[in-house]
């Protein structure tokens, strides 16, 4: 049956959640609330309220009472769809920042010069020193595998060879990442990711032929998607090793189709390198 | 078509240009409240992607009307914000993915809870608004009473009484709520 809520019983859970109850008063309370679920509810409401209408507090729910709400969001978050929106996400962020850099030197530059053939200058030297060094630069920019390798690990999961390579990857442990991801197989679902992984874990080692020769395959599967991951990878491990043509050469098989993994990136990318 | 429109349809689809786009007219808002409230760039990019992804989750379960799509971004991402301050998990690169995602599938929770109450609160009359702000930003009777000259602590405990009892029956009777509480 539901609790009558008069202002007797509100002033009373007000006092309670504000810790304003003297002693006596308090434990008769909790008596209560302990036999009356209802009661818990009504706090548990009014404590809501005091939280998000209040502006200070942020209401922190308790996980184990939402678990079924938060392991749908999590699978939720995990499917491809919304990796994908996530990835868009941060390709946007990407293709933002680029543009930021690119155009806070020249910003400033104009508030200094006066002259239009001073600026014609001002190109000739920017795209000069943009030498070797500064290509390498860009692959720093542009590679954060912490966020760019999605998860696969769940707490308690029984662990093939994907998640052991993945537990290796998160422990810094790259060699050893990289001999389980050799041994997963085509057949497996996760293959496409284990290439990422392996791809990600010899950039780690420095070992760059053996990224580019994993990100290559990963550009020959047969999901156009995953694809253009490969030739993005593969581009990104030319910048690093300062073999800009190549890096362009993969960039362009990448911008055939608008749907390509990093495209407002690449585009970007392209035209700086170009 | 608006623009909370325009930028929720390309958020959902992943058209990477519109958002980018947002990028550029709300970045830098939010990037300056982190920056201002103990937070770093990485805090800032953090901080909008997730509440961009936030928007993503609940359009796509259910689309409804946002009026100002820059005034409601700027408050899920300080929502974001304050829960990250306070739970004190500011540094990003010492959590896994699977944290990551537990982190954002609860304050997805919470920030539905949050989006529920204010809609029913945002129903209350201007006057209900005003009192009940202040009482459940702790102030006593007493200084309601003095900030809006009221005749007397009985009558401004009459009125929070009421105004309350009214926020509360619009809530209960929402089915949402039997939902949101089915998942508690």
């Amino acid at each position: 049956m539901a609790i009558e809520l008069t202002e007797q019983l509100l002033t009373q859970i007000d006092g309670y959640l504000k810790d304003t109850l003297s002693i006596v008063e308090k434990e008769a309370f909790e008596k209560r609330l302990r036999s009356e679920p209802e009661l818990q509810e009504e706090v548990r409401l009014q404590q809501q309220l005091f939280d998000i209408l209040g502006n200070e507090e942020w209401h922190t729910i308790q996980r184990p009472e939402h678990k079924e709400r938060l392991t749908a969001l999590k699978s939720k978050l995990r499917s491809k769809e919304y990796q994908d929106l996530s990835a868009s996400i941060r390709n946007a962020e990407q293709a933002y920042l680029t543009d930021e850099v690119k155009v806070h030197p020249l910003k400033k530059y104009y508030r200094h010069v006066a002259f239009a053939a001073s600026i014609i200058v001002f190109f000739g030297i920017y795209f000069t020193q943009m030498n070797a060094s500064s290509y390498r630069s860009l692959y720093e920019d542009h590679v954060n595998w912490s966020q760019e390798l999605p998860s696969f690990v769940e707490k308690g999961q029984q662990k093939d060879i994907f998640l052991q390579g993945e537990t290796a990857f998160k422990q810094k442990n790259y060699k050893e990442a990289s001999v389980f991801f050799e041994k997963v197989t085509p057949s497996h679902e996760l293959y496409n990711y284990s290439l990422q992984y392996l791809g990600a874990a010899f950039d780690k080692l420095d070992e760059n032929d053996k990224a580019i020769a994993a990100f290559q395959k990963l550009a020959s599967v047969n999901d156009p998607h995953e694809r253009s991951k490969g030739n993005w990878y593969t581009a990104m491990i030319y910048l690093k090793m300062e073999q800009k043509d190549k890096a362009i050469a993969e960039l362009q098989k990448l911008v055939k189709d608008t749907d390509s993994y990093k495209y407002t990136a690449a585009k970007a990318l392209l035209d700086k390198l170009e | 078509m608006k623009d909370s429109e325009r930028f929720i349809n390309a958020l959902i689809t992943g058209n990477e240009k519109i958002t980018k786009e947002i990028y550029v007219k709300l970045f830098p808002k939010i990037k300056s409240y982190v920056l201002k409230n103990r937070g770093d760039s990485q805090d800032a990019s953090d901080v909008f992607h997730d509440g961009l992804m936030y928007i993503i989750v609940s359009q796509k379960e259910k689309r409804s009307e946002i009026k100002s799509f820059e005034a409601y971004l700027f408050v899920v991402c300080k929502n974001i914000w304050k829960r990250t301050l306070k739970n004190k998990v500011i540094k990003t690169d010492t959590l896994t993915l699977e944290d990551k995602e537990e982190e954002l599938s609860t304050f997805i929770v919470e920030q539905e809870l949050f989006d529920f109450y204010i809609e029913k609160f945002d129903l209350l009359s201007g006057n209900c608004k005003e009192i009940l702000g202040s009482y459940f930003n702790g102030l006593s009777y007493e200084e309601i009473l003095t900030e809006y000259a009221y005749a007397s602590i009985n009558t401004v405990r009459q009125r929070v009484f009421k105004c309350r009892t009214k926020l509360i029956k619009l809530i209960k009777e929402d089915k949402l709520f039997q939902k949101l509480k089915k998942w508690q």
